[in-house]
C-alpha cells in the first residue's frame, strides 16, 4: 500500500488553497491539516491575492499554493503570474479539469511547479507537495539567486514565445518571414540551451533556401512539429 | 573614480538579446549591459555586440563602421549565422574583434573571452593599437579558415 511521504516536515508550513468548489477545498484542507500544514482556503482570485499580500507582510508567507485554474473571477494561471511579481516563491501546484497540452504549458510558463489534472488522487497530491517542498529545500540555497530567478523568468517567456510562434505558423506566411523566423530560432534556441530545436531550425532554414518559396508550407509544418516536440519534452521534464 | 564600462547589444530578436544580456551581466557584474532591438547605433558604449541580420537586412558591417567612426577605442563584435567575404573585408577594415555564430555555444564562450580580455586590458592600450590590430587580423584569418572548413563540411553533406 502506498503511503504519504512523511520525510518532509510540514508542521509550521503555510498553505493556501484557491478552490471555488467548497467540497474539494474542505477535503484538501482536511488532508493537509492532518499532515501538519497551517491551511487557508480562498474561493476567489481577489480573496487569494489579499491573503497572499497579507501573508507577505505578516512575515509568515505561504510555502505552498494549490490553485484551481477555473475560478469565478478569473483564471488560476493569471493568479500565478500576478503573485510572481509580488515576491516570495512558494511551491505552486495548478489543478485543472482541462488537461490539454496548451493549458499545461501555460500553467508551467506562468510559474507552476506542477500541473495536475482533476480529479486528483489526494495521496498523489500529498506526495507531489512533499516532493516539491523537499526539492525546494535542497535547491533554494543553490539556485535562488537573482541570476537564476531572472534566467527562469526569461526561459518561461521564451516558452510562451515558442508557443505563440507555433500558433502563428499555422497561418500562411511569406518566404522572407519564414526565413527570418528560422534564422532567429536557430540562434535563440541555442542560447536557451534548446539545442535540438536550434539544429532543427538550422536544417529547415537550409532546406528553405534550397527549395525557395515552393516548400514554405511543408517547412512551416515541420517547424511546428519541432517546436511542439521541444515543448512537450520540456513539459514532461518539468513534471 | 573608475568609470563603469558599458556594453550594448543590438539585435532585432529580443528573446536572444535579453538572454545574452543576462549571461554577460552574470559573467561580468562590473559591466553595465543594455540591449536594443533597433538596428540604430547609440553612442557612449565601450563594447558593442551587433547582430548582422536585422530581419533580412544585413546591417552588421555598416553598424560596425559607424561604431568605429564614433568610438574608435571600443570593442566591436558581430553575431552572424552566415559569413560573406564582403562582410569579412569590411569587418577587418573597421577592426571588429570577431564574428560569432549564434547557434554555436563555443562561439558564445569566445565572445565572453574577448570581452574579458578587453575589460582587463589597460585603459592606455586601446583595441586598435598596432599590437591589438595584428591580433585582430590574426583572429579574422583564423576565423576565415574555420569558416571555410565549416562551409566545405556543409557542402559535402
Amino acid at each position: 500500500m502506498r503511503k504519504v511521504d512523511k520525510t518532509v516536515k510540514a508542521r509550521g508550513k503555510h498553505m493556501l488553497i484557491v478552490e471555488d468548489t467548497e467540497s474539494i477545498a474542505l477535503l484538501l484542507s482536511a488532508c493537509f491539516t492532518e499532515d501538519g500544514f497551517s491551511v487557508k482556503i480562498s474561493s476567489t482570485l481577489k480573496e487569494a491575492t489579499r491573503f497572499y499580500r497579507a501573508s507577505l507582510s505578516s512575515n509568515s508567507p505561504f510555502d505552498v499554493l494549490l490553485v484551481d485554474n477555473c475560478l469565478p473571477d478569473g483564471s488560476g494561471i493569471a493568479f500565478l503570474r500576478k503573485i510572481d511579481t509580488l515576491g516570495n516563491s512558494p511551491v505552486k501546484i495548478m489543478l485543472s479539469a482541462d488537461g490539454s497540452e496548451k493549458t499545461k504549458i501555460e500553467a508551467l510558463s506562468a510559474g507552476a511547479d506542477q500541473f495536475l489534472e482533476k480529479p486528483v488522487n489526494t495521496l498523489d497530491l500529498r506526495n507531489t507537495v512533499a516532493m516539491h517542498l523537499n526539492h525546494r529545500s535542497i535547491t533554494n540555497l543553490k539556485t535562488d539567486t537573482p541570476y537564476e530567478r531572472e534566467k527562469t523568468k526569461l526561459l518561461k517567456n521564451y516558452l510562451l514565445y515558442l508557443q505563440n510562434l507555433a500558433e502563428k505558423l499555422h497561418n500562411p506566411m511569406t518566404y522572407e518571414e519564414l526565413k527570418c523566423h528560422l534564422h532567429q530560432l536557430k540562434g535563440s534556441a541555442a542560447l536557451y540551451d534548446l539545442f535540438d530545436l536550434s539544429s532543427a531550425a538550422g536544417k529547415l532554414s537550409r532546406n528553405l533556401q534550397k527549395s525557395g518559396s515552393k516548400l514554405t508550407s511543408r517547412i512551416r509544418q515541420n517547424l511546428i512539429t519541432s517546436i511542439s516536440s521541444q515543448l512537450k519534452m520540456l513539459t514532461e521534464k518539468a513534471q | 573614480m573608475i568609470k563603469q564600462r558599458k556594453l550594448l547589444i543590438l539585435d532585432d530578436d529580443p528573446q536572444y538579446a535579453v538572454m545574452l544580456a543576462l549571461k554577460l551581466q552574470q559573467r561580468f557584474p562590473e559591466l553595465d549591459v543594455s540591449s536594443s532591438k533597433r538596428g540604430v547605433l547609440q553612442k557612449g558604449y565601450d563594447i558593442y555586440v551587433l547582430d548582422n541580420d536585422f530581419g533580412g537586412d544585413k546591417r552588421g558591417a555598416s553598424l560596425a563602421e559607424k561604431v568605429r567612426e564614433e568610438s574608435p577605442d571600443s570593442l566591436v563584435m558581430i553575431l552572424s549565422g552566415t559569413l560573406e567575404m564582403d562582410l569579412l573585408k569590411r569587418l577587418v577594415n573597421c577592426h571588429a574583434a570577431g564574428v560569432f555564430d549564434k547557434s554555436r555555444p563555443g562561439d558564445l564562450e569566445q565572445l565572453m573571452r574577448l570581452t574579458h580580455a578587453f575589460l582587463v586590458q589597460k585603459p592606455q592600450s586601446p583595441p586598435n593599437s598596432p599590437a591589438n590590430l595584428s591580433e585582430t587580423i590574426s583572429g579574422i584569418r583564423t576565423l576565415i579558415s574555420e569558416w571555410n572548413k565549416r562551409l566545405s563540411f556543409e557542402e559535402s553533406r
